[in-house]
Parts: C-alpha cells; sequence; structure tokens
C-alpha cells in the first residue's frame, strides 16, 4: 500500500528532516510514527499526502509514484488519501453535516451520494444526532470525530493522522482511537503520528520510531519507549558520526543506515 | 448541482468584496467606453470621409457671367484628362441645395437672397492624385472666382480625428491594464477570505480547476458587466448626439449592425480582460497543489 524508498526531504537547502527512510506499509496496517519532535513524522505525513515532494528518493502509494507526481493528479491521489490533524482545520460557517458533505462535493460526488453517505459516516463517528451544530458548538472530541468523519466519507485506502489526539484530554483520546480502530478494521490503512505514549502503549500496534528524520526501531506490536537503547544504537552504524547537526554532509547513497535494513526485516516478519 | 455550486461560489466572493468589485468593474467600463466611443468615432470619420471623397471633391465658383462663358469652363474642365466629369451648378441649383441643407434653419434661408449664391463647377476626379494640379488650373480660369477643395479640410479633421482615436486608445489600453490589476486584486483578496477553505478543498482534492473555477468566472463577470456598461453608455450615448446635434453635410447615422458587431468584439474583451485579471490574481495561490 504505502512503500518509501531511500526518501529524503531537506528544507531549505540545509534542513534535513527526514533522510534516507526506507518503510513499507501493507494494506490494512495500523502503524503509529513515533518520536521527539522535529523527528520528521510530521514531514512523513506531509510527504505521505503530497504536501511535499521528497528531495531524493521514491514513495509509492496504492502502486503510484507521488513524488515525481505533476501537481495536477495530486488531487487524484488525495482522493486515495484521508488526513486528519491535530487542529480539526473544520470550517466554522459550515454545520457539521455541510463540513463533511464539503469533502465529497468539492470532489465531483452528486447530491444523492452526498446525502446517503453523510449520515452514515455520522452515524460510524457517533454524531447522527449532531450534523445540524456548528464547529463551534461541539467539544474538542466531537470536532475531531467530525474531522474523521470528513476523512472516511469518500472511503479512502489510507487514513493519515498527524497528532489526532494532540488537543484532546485523555478519555477523549481513547473515544478518538477506537474510531480509528473501527475504521481500521474496515481494511483503512492508518498512519498516525503521535506523542502520546498511553495510546501507543495500550493499542499494541506496528511502532514506527524515528529520530533526527531517521527510522530507528520498528516494531510489530510496539510500545512508546522501545528497548532500542539496549539493542542498537540511535545512531546509524556505519561510521558516520551524527553529529545532531541537521545538515547533509555525505551524498545519500552511501548512507544506508542499518535502521532501514531492519525496518524491511521487520515488515518480512509481520506478515507471513 | 457542480454548476449551480461554481457560480454561486462565484456570487458570494463578488458579494464578500462589493465595493472591491465595483472598483473592478469601473475600471473595466471606462477603458472600454473610450475604446468603444473611438471605434464609433473612428467610423463616423471614415464613411464622412468616403463620402466626400466618392462625391464632389473640387467646387469652383464662378463669376457673374452668362450662361455661354459658364458652359465654357465646364466643357474646359471636362476636357482635362484627370477629370472624370465636370457638372455645371446654376444659381437655382444652388439655392435648392442650401434649403435642404439648412432645412431646419429657416431664418438662414430668409435671410439669403437666391442672386447672391454663386453659380459653380463642380469637378469629380478621375485621378485623385492630379488634385492639386486640377485645383491650380481650374484657378487660373478667368471666370472662376474661387476654388474650394473639401479635401484640404477633410485632410486636417482627418488628422485631428486620427490623433484624438489614438489618444483615446492609449488612454483606454493603460485604463485596460489597470482593470486588469484591479480584477487580479479582487481576485486575490477574494481567494484570502476563502484561503482556509481552499485548504481544505486541497486536502479532500478538489481537482485544480474545481477550485480555480468560481474565481475565473467572478473575473469573466467584472469584465463583462464593465464591458456591457460600456457599450451600453457608448451607444446610447451616440444615439442621444446624433439626435442633438443635426450635422448636416456630415453623415452620421452608423448602421446598427455596426454598432452591434463592434460591441460584442468590446464584450469579449471585456471577458478576456476579467478572466486574464483572475488567472494573474491565481497564479500566485493555486500554483502550488
Amino acid at each position: 500500500m504505502i512503500e518509501i524508498k531511500d526518501a529524503t526531504k531537506v528544507y531549505d537547502k540545509t534542513t534535513v528532516a527526514v533522510r534516507q527512510i526506507n518503510l513499507k506499509i501493507n494494506k490494512g496496517d495500523f502503524v503509529f510514527l513515533v518520536g521527539p519532535s522535529g523527528s520528521g513524522k510530521s514531514t512523513l505525513i506531509r510527504l505521505l499526502m503530497r504536501e511535499e515532494r521528497p528531495t531524493d528518493g521514491e514513495i509509492y502509494v496504492a502502486g503510484k509514484e507521488i513524488g515525481s507526481m505533476p501537481d495536477s493528479k495530486v488531487p487524484y491521489h488525495r482522493r486515495v488519501v484521508g488526513t486528519v490533524f491535530q487542529d480539526f482545520k473544520l470550517l466554522p460557517n459550515k454545520t457539521v453535516f455541510e463540513n463533511i458533505a464539503f469533502a465529497l462535493e468539492v470532489i465531483g460526488h452528486p447530491r444523492h451520494i452526498v446525502e446517503s453517505q453523510v449520515p452514515k459516516v455520522l452515524k460510524l463517528v457517533g454524531l447522527a444526532s449532531k450534523g445540524d451544530r456548528y464547529p463551534r458548538q461541539l467539544s474538542g472530541g466531537e470536532q475531531q470525530r467530525v474531522s474523521v468523519a470528513r476523512a472516511f466519507v469518500n472511503r479512502p485506502l489510507i487514513l493519515l493522522a498527524d497528532e489526532p489526539t494532540g488537543n484532546l484530554d485523555p478519555a477523549t483520546s481513547v473515544g478518538i482511537m477506537r474510531l480509528l480502530d473501527r475504521i481500521n478494521r474496515t481494511g483503512t490503512t492508518v498512519v498516525m503520528a503521535t506523542h502520546d505514549h498511553a495510546i501507543v502503549d495500550a493499542m499494541r500496534r506496528r511502532v514506527v520510531e524515528l529520530e533526527r528524520g531517521r527510522i530507528v526501531r520498528d516494531d510489530n506490536r510496539g510500545v512508546y519507549e522501545g528497548l532500542r537503547t539496549l539493542e542498537t544504537p540511535a545512531v546509524p552504524s556505519n561510521g558516520q558520526k551524527d553529529s545532531g547537526e541537521q545538515q547533509i554532509t555525505q551524498p545519500p547513497v552511501q548512507d544506508a543506515g542499518s535502521a532501514s535494513i531492519r525496518v524491511e526485516s521487520d515488515i518480512d516478519m509481520g506478515n507471513p | 448541482m457542480r454548476t449551480e455550486y461554481l457560480i454561486g461560489e462565484a456570487a458570494a466572493n463578488l458579494r464578500r468584496n462589493l465595493l472591491l468589485a465595483i472598483g473592478a468593474i469601473l475600471a473595466v467600463f471606462i477603458s472600454l467606453l473610450m475604446t468603444y466611443a473611438a471605434i464609433i468615432v473612428g467610423e463616423i470619420t471614415r464613411t464622412t470621409t468616403l463620402q466626400w471623397q466618392e462625391g464632389v471633391t473640387i467646387i469652383g465658383y464662378l463669376h457673374e457671367a452668362d450662361l455661354a462663358d459658364h458652359s465654357a469652363v465646364v466643357q474646359e474642365a471636362e476636357s482635362w484628362p484627370e477629370v472624370e466629369s465636370a457638372t455645371y451648378f446654376s444659381k437655382a441649383q444652388a439655392y435648392e441645395e442650401f434649403k435642404e441643407l439648412f432645412a431646419n434653419r429657416d431664418r438662414w434661408i430668409e435671410l439669403v437672397e437666391p442672386a447672391k449664391i454663386p453659380a459653380s463647377v463642380r469637378i469629380v476626379l478621375a485621378d485623385t492624385e492630379a488634385h492639386r494640379e486640377v485645383v491650380d488650373q481650374l484657378a487660373r480660369e478667368p471666370t472662376v472666382r474661387k476654388v474650394v477643395s473639401p479635401e484640404d479640410n477633410l485632410n486636417d479633421v482627418l488628422t485631428v480625428s486620427r490623433f484624438l482615436n489614438f489618444g483615446a486608445i492609449l488612454l483606454g489600453a493603460t485604463l485596460g491594464v489597470s482593470a486588469l490589476v484591479l480584477i487580479a486584486n479582487t481576485v486575490r483578496m477574494a481567494i484570502y477570505a476563502r484561503r482556509e477553505e481552499i485548504g481544505i478543498m486541497k486536502l479532500v482534492g478538489a481537482s485544480n480547476w474545481f477550485v480555480r473555477t468560481p474565481f475565473l468566472l467572478e473575473g469573466l463577470f467584472e469584465g463583462l458587466l464593465g464591458a456591457g456598461l460600456a457599450v451600453a453608455v457608448g451607444w446610447l450615448g451616440y444615439e442621444w448626439l446624433l439626435g442633438s446635434f443635426d450635422i448636416g453635410v456630415i453623415e452620421t447615422s452608423l448602421p446598427t449592425s455596426f454598432l452591434l458587431s463592434r460591441g460584442m468584439l468590446v464584450l469579449l474583451f471585456g471577458g478576456v480582460v476579467g478572466v486574464l485579471g483572475s488567472a494573474v490574481g491565481l497564479r500566485r495561490w493555486l500554483k502550488e497543489s
């Protein structure tokens, strides 16, 4: 479903956000991207939705290489990828129903589809009775449910979530996670970047940890704090010292770190 | 539903930025009014000139003399190779023409005695290039009192009108550019006001054309409305001038088909300016996917 090959993203020619990431995510996977701020989680999400182009490397989503995809094709890519953000991104002057309907209307679905699909997805997220409310009349958790509903209403193959529980209290977060889990069970691949230890530990799903733009851990049924400090160093063991400065010092090709190799072997184990 | 939606969005953009939209429409209006007026005035001058050139080009007013002398001059003129025809125009005929030209000015007609109006010879040239020579030759004839060549005056009129036309078109073009910039600006403002919505549209995969079309429609509407006003005001203004000034000798009435076809052209131009303006406004904002 998703395959990232040696992807590197450099901002402003000096700041390396992700470097030489190799990652394979199968259809129906639920993957947490964890790591400290600035580790590259959000950049990875932005690369997957083609908000950014990789500086180097290839990214395949649903069989298409999106890094070199022309801008005119991007809308079609976005239709197979739903996105949820920390700040919900709802339109304040539209009702809950209209916010969700908007996502269908602007990609050209006729009215009868909108009228049949929106109530279904509202029911799925548990807001069947609140379609005529405005976002400001809802709690944060409810707003995030609307945002999930909007991302899911045209049945994307992949749901990308960037800190979806970042603005919510723990109890509300659990509700959102149940919802994402339910969506995942319909066969939708879910990739979620998060800081939330409790959630990651409770879900026991695949965990990909990033640090300074590299993948340092990929556990099939992982927890937030991995055991990597005991197993392997966070810094790739190819002899090049990672100074912590986010600078390109070497051409990327030689820099195929041990992390990426581990990633792929983990995937093979996880998918017999 | 999509069409309905797109037009609705364009209308909403206009309402939200009404003042700016009015500014843009007025700029298009003034710019195209100048152009339309220049086209009309240009056409009037052109047709008038043609009429003069097809008709009498040289008039020789004759001294009081008997008919024999007069016809001798006419025959003489007729014999010149550059002359196609030379016609005698008697006092009586001249008076009739005078009455016709000033039909609505009875006092003038009362004041003028038929006997005071001179007879003349009217020459149509075979070779318009030889105009000057014929004028000189005719002036040397003893019976000829004075040679008048409308072409001399016409050339002056033509020069002035060309100059004015050029000025009007230059001014119109300058205003046209400012109209384009104003439309680009209104579209930019409209995009800014809706940046959140556009962001979400792109997030959920709305095609670029779907995002752009309402803004292009907005520009198109502003351009067409300005152009429509220009054509309406230009046309009405022309009709009004035609009604209030009866400029006897100059043929000022233009065929409706001319006014209509040029009006359509102006409308088309307004639409193009509008779409172009909004395309300029869109360029920056929507280039990135």
